[in-house]
């Protein structure tokens, strides 16, 4: 067998080290050193450490569990509008770590909204990361935050969830899911209460279709409905969606009705956080279903 | 350089496209130079919903947006001093509008659902109230429907309860109990057995306004805790005493021990003949007020009705006092009174004096009153459907000026909204 790079001889490594070489004409040149400051306990300490740490990286072990933790994920294309989302989120004393989940494809915003769908790779890998955030976490807050066609992906996300895993509130900006999409699974693995944006300003969802094209209306501009005959258990299921109008007062805070605007950090922090932070609900919200099921 | 009948065109032409464009814009001026920073505020953001787009009313909802804030601040405590949670609940509201993460308005809201979950319930509806209309409180806040399925009287402990009405109802049930009782329970004192008259009377409601008579009974059954400081500025100033009860603790005390909220055995057993446990069960029953709902109108359709005051009337009576004149020019010709109501005196006569006044509701003139004489009372509906008096307390015939006196009428309550200011001229 040919040495054709650096070898090291662990077991003789504090004497020396081998190096073979081949140069062009195609002799093997043997030479050896001493290492100078390298002891034997050093080594047989630090080496097979760094083995276990690199491995451990390598295989995931490491990864956060803690909460409680907001998960984002960005809407189609190459836009990351997370870091305001951050910056409102840590403003208004959200102190556990907010965590992007990605999933866009990296071919643009159109294919990406045109094919996210049940059948996305992400979205079992976001049923995935969440069960393991509940195991870990079986009383911690998990809160799913989505943006335009990332709604979809938490949507379907959380349809994949197994039964007994649930995450506390959900909210969704400016949501490009269709507003037919029947959220009865969903809603079932949702705690609290399923928060969405909407706005008839909303340039870019009046002009484009639903995510994945499933036809209706995007629910960041028409919003959601119950599904035809709805069931008892689907009305109590949709008494937790709550649907944030676009109001003139929330100019101040940054978001003008548009599209991207609704990740505005300041929006964040007056709108948004009190409500994931708080589980009582906030007293201007009024679920898309009332009390005595009667549609809005 | 263009001739002078060019410029004239030209000016006319700017003007009209001003004029068109930009009244809405003047009316926020207007109120903002008066410092009705509210109104400014509701003024804009009706413009924004109509037309997201319009900057002008965009800069100016920024520009006032601490004024109005301010403002309902101090009316949401000015209510609450004087027992009116309606009010109370609609100014925090408005708060919440302006500045949604206002921890006070929020907890004081849930609160004031838990005490007085008969008037107000939550969620309210943000479009309910219109700041035009909340010159005085909206005739019904609580627009979320009752809960239609009540739980049975063999949970007796869980009646006085707000029920569910969502998802997120069960949080607000879950919320700590009222620290304070809003309403003087003293049925868990004293036995159930015991015939207690007293005990009748502080069951009664007591968030209705009652007569300063039965005052004394109600202090001598409730604890005397300390009344809650009234707002400073002209809201305070302009309601009349009522009568004195426990201090929300909806607005202030946070750290007020916590007592639970009312419990009966009474509807736990129904056939107990207890006096009390009967004073207790008919509560809900008890034949109140009629509220505003049904002395509501259409205010622009409405009659005002004119009679005479035979006595004096003072100007402590007053809630407000304006001069209004035609040709005196210290005076306005026409000026707001509150809710809505201007008014403009058109003539006088000198000989019998007498004066001629015009009613308007907005821009919508609804009455012609003439030869009104001193001490002449108009009963008139502002835009908000209350009812306003307004009484003819002095007539100069020279400059054709008229001294004019508001208050409410005697069976309303005495809470005029402090708007008053003439129109410049």
């Amino acid at each position: 067998m040919r040495r054709s790079h650096h070898q090291i001889a662990f077991s003789r490594l504090h004497r020396r080290v081998q190096i073979d070489q081949q140069p062009s004409n195609g002799k093997t040149i043997r030479t050896a050193r001493r290492l100078p400051g390298i002891t034997s306990a050093t080594t047989t300490l630090c080496f097979p450490l760094l083995g276990v740490v690199l491995t451990a990286l390598l295989a995931g072990c490491a990864s956060d569990l803690s909460t409680p933790r907001v998960i984002f994920l960005d809407g189609a294309g190459w836009y990351t509008g997370d870091g305001p989302v951050r910056a409102g989120l840590h403003k208004a004393g959200f102190n556990g770590p907010i965590e992007r989940f990605g999933w866009a494809s990296g071919l643009g915003p159109l294919h990406d909204h045109l094919v996210v769908g049940p059948s996305h790779p992400r979205t079992g890998a976001l049923a995935e990361r969440i069960t393991r955030l509940r195991q870990a976490n079986p009383n911690g807050k998990i809160v799913l935050m989505g943006l335009s066609a990332g709604s979809r992906v938490v949507v379907c996300g959380l349809e994949k969830l197994p039964p007994t895993v649930a995450v506390d509130h959900v909210v969704l900006l400016s949501p490009s899911i269709s507003s037919r999409h029947d959220l009865g699974k969903a809603l079932s693995h949702v705690k609290g209460r399923l928060y969405f944006t909407k706005s008839k300003q909303d340039g870019i969802l009046s002009t484009a279709c639903s995510a994945g094209m499933e036809g209706g209306r995007p629910a960041g501009q028409a919003g959601f409905v119950l599904p035809d005959r709805p069931s008892r258990q689907t009305k109590s299921l949709y008494r937790k969606v709550v649907p944030l109008p676009w109001r003139p007062g929330y100019l101040a805070y940054g978001w003008d009705g548009g599209h991207v605007s609704a990740t505005s950090s300041e929006f964040i922090r007056v709108v948004i956080a009190p409500r994931i932070i708080d589980d009582s609900p906030h007293p201007l919200d009024q679920a898309l279903v009332s009390a005595d099921a009667g549609v809005r | 350089m263009l001739p002078k009948r060019t410029h004239n065109w030209l000016f006319a032409t700017g003007f009209a496209l001003l004029s068109w464009s930009g009244c809405s814009t003047d009316y926020v001026r207007m109120y903002e130079q008066r410092g009705e920073h509210y109104k400014a505020h509701q003024l804009c953001r009706e413009a924004l919903t109509a037309d997201p787009q319009n900057q002008a009313a965009a800069a100016g909802l920024l520009r006032n947006a601490p004024g109005a804030l301010k403002y309902w601040r101090e009316e949401a405590l000015a209510a609450a001093t004087t027992n009116n949670w309606r009010r109370a609940a609609v100014c925090h509201q408005q708060v919440l509008m302006i500045k949604p993460d206002e921890k006070t308005s929020i907890v004081a809201l849930r609160r004031l659902a838990n005490q007085h979950s008969d008037q107000i319930a939550l969620p309210i509806r943000p479009d309910a109230v219109a700041t035009t209309a909340l010159v005085k409180p909206p005739t019904k806040v609580a627009l979320a429907a009752p809960p239609s399925i009540k739980p049975p009287a063999s949970e007796s402990s869980e009646v006085r309860l707000p029920q569910p009405q969502s998802p997120a109802s069960p949080a607000i049930a879950a919320a700590p109990a009222p620290q304070v009782p809003s309403k003087p329970t003293v049925a868990a004192t004293p036995p159930p057995t015991a015939p207690a008259p007293a005990v009748k009377t502080a069951a009664k409601p007591v968030d209705q306004p009652r007569p300063v008579a039965k005052q004394p009974t109600k202090v001598a059954s409730t604890p005397k805790s300390a009344p809650a400081k009234p707002a400073e500025g002209k809201a305070s100033k302009v309601r009349s005493p009522q009568p004195q009860r426990p201090a929300s603790s909806a607005i202030a005390s946070v750290a007020t021990p916590q007592a639970p909220r009312k419990q009966t055995v009474a509807t736990r057993r129904p056939t107990t003949p207890a006096p009390q446990a009967k004073t207790l069960a008919k509560r809900p029953d008890k034949p109140r007020r009629p509220t505003r709902v049904a002395r509501r109108v259409n205010p622009y359709r409405q009659k005002p009705t004119v009679r005479r005051e035979g006595k004096g009337v003072s100007e402590t009576d007053m809630a407000l006092v304006v001069y209004v004149s035609r040709d005196d020019p210290r005076y306005a010709e026409k000026a707001l009174l509150t809710d809505g109501i201007f008014v403009r005196v058109k003539d006088t006569g000198l000989f019998s004096l007498n004066a001629d006044m015009e009613l308007y509701l907005g821009n919508r003139r609804v009455a012609k009153l003439s030869n009104l004489r001193t001490g002449s009372v108009v009963t008139v509906l502002g835009r908000s459907g209350e009812a306003y008096e307004l009484v003819l307390m002095y007539i100069d015939g020279g400059p054709d000026t008229v001294k004019i006196g508001l208050r409410r009428p005697r069976h309303a309550d005495s809470n005029i909204g402090p708007l008053a200011a003439g129109l410049p001229r």
